[in-house]
């Protein structure tokens, strides 16, 4: 593992179902001041999967949801990969990275869950699975170039398509041809964390962080852990931050406010002090953007 | 009164609507958070029935790549209007979104979620793929694309979802056996399904939403075209053994409010030139004609002279010209519509050919003429597409929708309902 600049601070996030944080924002009576989150940097909302559960409800629109209602924090949903579309996955992002100015990011789900066989030509699910649809989602990112919106009225010109980038992705899973239909994100690139699930285990070097309990092999590790043995001093220093699970016994925003208020971070932290996008949390993700792979390849 | 209608009003904004001006003077950055802010304020204080956003499978592609000279760019519908639900509590969404790249499982989870997020507002207009080219960019499907008749491959994706939604309905029947009976059903929710609306135009297609949609997305709404096509849905509803009023008819439609008629006109002429460029009049018309013009006045009148023998128009959906086709036709049809406009130039004559209906006047004269469409059956509602954003409808929601209540055909305030219940409300 990488040495670990000793001023950089550790971040703070929560972990948080899809149907609790409905919960939680859905009274809120006006957007969460950043001020009442000091201590956390980011949400993770977990995707709650209705094929074994009473509930059903989709991360990314839940995040997009309280994204709305909650100021300067990050939202991370988590994505089930193995059952979705890069293109599709890639302008959702996007766009929740263009509403909520930067704060979008997404967590690979680690186990797969459910029926596989949902209408996919491909369903075979190993490591080179996730690493494609890594490098897929790195290939559209911002496929609109800067100055590609060139609104140029002298010109007739709206759009310079010499800055559309095509992903022209051929690979053993997807073949993509890009562009997105979507405008440049906020951020530079696509801040995509992992889990330590074998299925994981070729992206985890290019992955924003590594959400694990214990220290991974490789990659920026963020240590999971529930309240309780972050109160009584688990967290681990080797780690580049925390990632709590909220109890479920929160179910309102003032209790969460509370919790939230409750929380000593090691090394924090007040709210000037946060980045304005999420990805300058972890460091930058290694995933090739199309201009990158260009310059390998062209 | 039974026999007063109801006016029904719902509104488009995420860019690339037709009528759309984007100079840089007259219109805000299109596509960002503050525009669907903005636009989603608009539309709530105008009580419309809902927020309506198109969408774009894929960026099309010309001959030379990528259109330049007109709006492009469009966000995730579902990412957009979950946003704006949080804001907006009141509001009812549809969101557009493709059968031919979206499957069932992924697309009944979303919508389940959006449901919850819209408080039972919410609802899917179903299209079968604008973009036949739009499947490059995706995962390829257990359908091979060659075999995909993208009629019912759309109607077995819209039962699978309507089915784990609703708990009801018939399941997939069509034979792509990949799309089978739902696993499991998703949890009910205050809507169920979703309120369906479809946009289409061929017998093949009305055929299809008669046989299970709540309603139909159209550009008919003038008073020849709209009445006819009304007809046309009601009669298939019956042959589907429905009911024709559980069932309504939405036309896009663009809109000009001016203080008075003569506002209205003066304000219509003086953007017309930012709704076609004086470059893009010139491509029209010389793919229109077929030939080179050496001298071309947007402001003059149409070019006397015939098109190129044997030139056949191939412009496709650009800016909703319904001109494909032999040059002869689509040039007799633009000298009819100049004709009927009093002789109007070339340019405007463009924009009127455009295949969306176009009322301007004052706030009075508009009021009026939504109401006699609705009253002569030409549509039941209509879906306003905006010039620019996010302030085109400030005028008609805070001039036109006070005058349609004080006529007793336009609600007063929002009631907490599904939106199905709310599109379905009579005065
Ligand atoms: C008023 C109207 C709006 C439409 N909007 C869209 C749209 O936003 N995105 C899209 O892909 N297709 C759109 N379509 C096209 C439909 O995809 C297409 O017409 C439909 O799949 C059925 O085709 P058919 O009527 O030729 O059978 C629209 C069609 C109409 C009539």
């Amino acid at each position: 593992m990488a040495a670990l600049n000793p001023n950089m601070r550790r971040t703070l996030g929560l972990s948080v179902s899809a149907g609790q944080a409905l919960r939680l924002f859905a009274d809120l009576p006006a957007p969460l001041q950043a001020t009442d989150l000091d201590t956390i940097d980011y949400l993770v909302i977990r995707d709650v999967i209705g094929d074994q559960a009473e509930e059903d409800y989709y991360a990314v629109l839940v995040a997009s949801s309280a994204a709305a209602r909650l100021e300067r924090i990050g939202l991370v949903s988590e994505v089930d990969l193995y059952r979705s579309d890069p293109y599709l996955i890639a302008r959702a992002l996007t766009s929740l990275d263009i509403l909520s100015g930067g704060r979008a990011g997404l967590l690979a789900l680690g186990e797969p869950q459910g029926k596989q066989d949902v209408g996919y030509a491909n369903t075979t699910l190993d490591a080179s699975f996730v690493a494609e649809f890594f490098e897929v989602i790195g290939k559209l990112w911002n496929s609109w170039e800067k100055g590609a919106l060139a609104r140029r009225w002298e010109e007739n010109l709206y759009l310079e398509r010499s800055l559309l980038r095509e992903a022209n992705h051929k690979g053993a899973h997807f073949a993509v041809r890009g562009s997105l239909p979507t405008p440049r994100a906020v951020q530079d690139r696509p801040v995509l964390l992992v889990t330590d699930h074998p299925l994981h285990a070729s992206v985890r070097t290019q992955a924003a962080a590594v959400v694990s309990e214990r220290p991974p092999q490789q990659g920026r590790w963020i240590q999971r852990l529930n309240a309780a043995s972050f109160a009584t001093g688990a967290a681990d220093t080797g780690a580049i931050g925390q990632l709590i699970d909220v109890p479920v016994t929160i179910t309102d925003w003032r209790a969460f406010v509370l919790f939230v208020k409750g929380l000593t971070p090691g090394a924090l932290t007040d709210a000037s002090s946060k980045p304005q996008q999420l990805g300058e949390l972890f460091g930058p993700t290694r995933v090739e953007t199309h201009r990158e792979q260009e310059a390998h390849h062209g | 009164m039974a026999d007063r209608r109801r006016v029904r009003i719902a509104a488009q904004y995420n860019a690339e609507d037709p009528f759309e001006i984007w100079h840089p003077d007259l219109a805000d950055e299109l596509n960002t958070e503050d525009s669907f802010r903005k636009v989603a304020a608009v539309y709530r204080e105008g009580l419309f029935d809902f927020y309506f956003q198109a969408e774009t499978a894929a960026l099309p592609m010309g001959e030379k790549g990528v259109p330049e000279f007109r709006v492009m760019g469009r966000l995730d519908n579902l990412v957009t209007q979950s946003y704006l639900a949080s804001l907006y509590p009141d509001l009812g969404f549809v969101a557009t979104i493709n059968t031919g790249n979206n499957l069932p499982y992924d697309l009944a989870r979303r919508l389940h979620t959006f449901d919850i997020l819209t408080n039972g507002r919410s609802g899917w207009n179903v299209v079968l793929g604008g973009n036949p080219h739009a499947h490059v960019n995706h995962r390829p499907k257990a359908v091979r694309e060659k075999d995909v008749d993208r009629y019912v491959l759309g109607l077995d994706i819209v039962h699978y979802v309507l089915q784990a939604l609703g708990g009801e309905g018939v399941g997939p029947q069509h034979g792509f056996a990949h799309y089978d009976q739902p696993e499991r059903l998703l949890p009910p929710n205050r809507q169920g399904a979703p309120f369906t609306i479809q946009a289409g135009d061929s017998g093949h297609s009305r055929d299809l939403a008669t046989s299970y949609a709540d309603g139909m997305y159209t550009h008919y709404s003038d008073e020849v075209n709209g009445p006819a096509f009304y007809k046309d849905i009601h009669d298939r509803l019956k042959h589907h053994g429905r009911q024709p009023d559980t069932f309504k008819i939405y036309s896009r439609l663009a809109i000009l409010v001016g203080n008075s008629a003569e506002d209205a006109l003066e304000r219509h002429k003086s953007l017309l030139r930012y709704q076609l460029h004086d470059r893009q009049v010139r491509s029209y018309a010389e793919q229109i004609w077929g030939k080179r013009f050496a001298e071309l006045d947007p402001e003059g009148p149409l070019p006397e002279e015939s098109p190129t023998e044997g030139h056949v128009v191939k412009l496709g959906l650009s800016y909703g010209l319904y001109l494909d086709g032999p040059a002869d036709k689509a040039v007799a049809r633009l000298r009819r519509i100049s004709a009927e406009r009093g002789g109007a130039p070339l340019r405007e004559t463009l924009i009127f050919a455009a295949g969306t209906h176009y009322i301007m006047g004052s706030p009075v004269e508009v009021a009026t003429e939504l109401r006699r469409l609705v009253d002569l059956r030409a549509t039941d509602g209509f879906v306003i597409a905006p010039h620019s954003a996010p302030h085109w409808l400030e005028p008609f929601v805070r001039l036109v929708v006070p005058v349609l209540q004080d006529w007793g055909v336009y609600a007063k305030a929002y009631h907490d309902e599904t939106l199905r219940e709310r599109v379905l409300r009579e005065c």
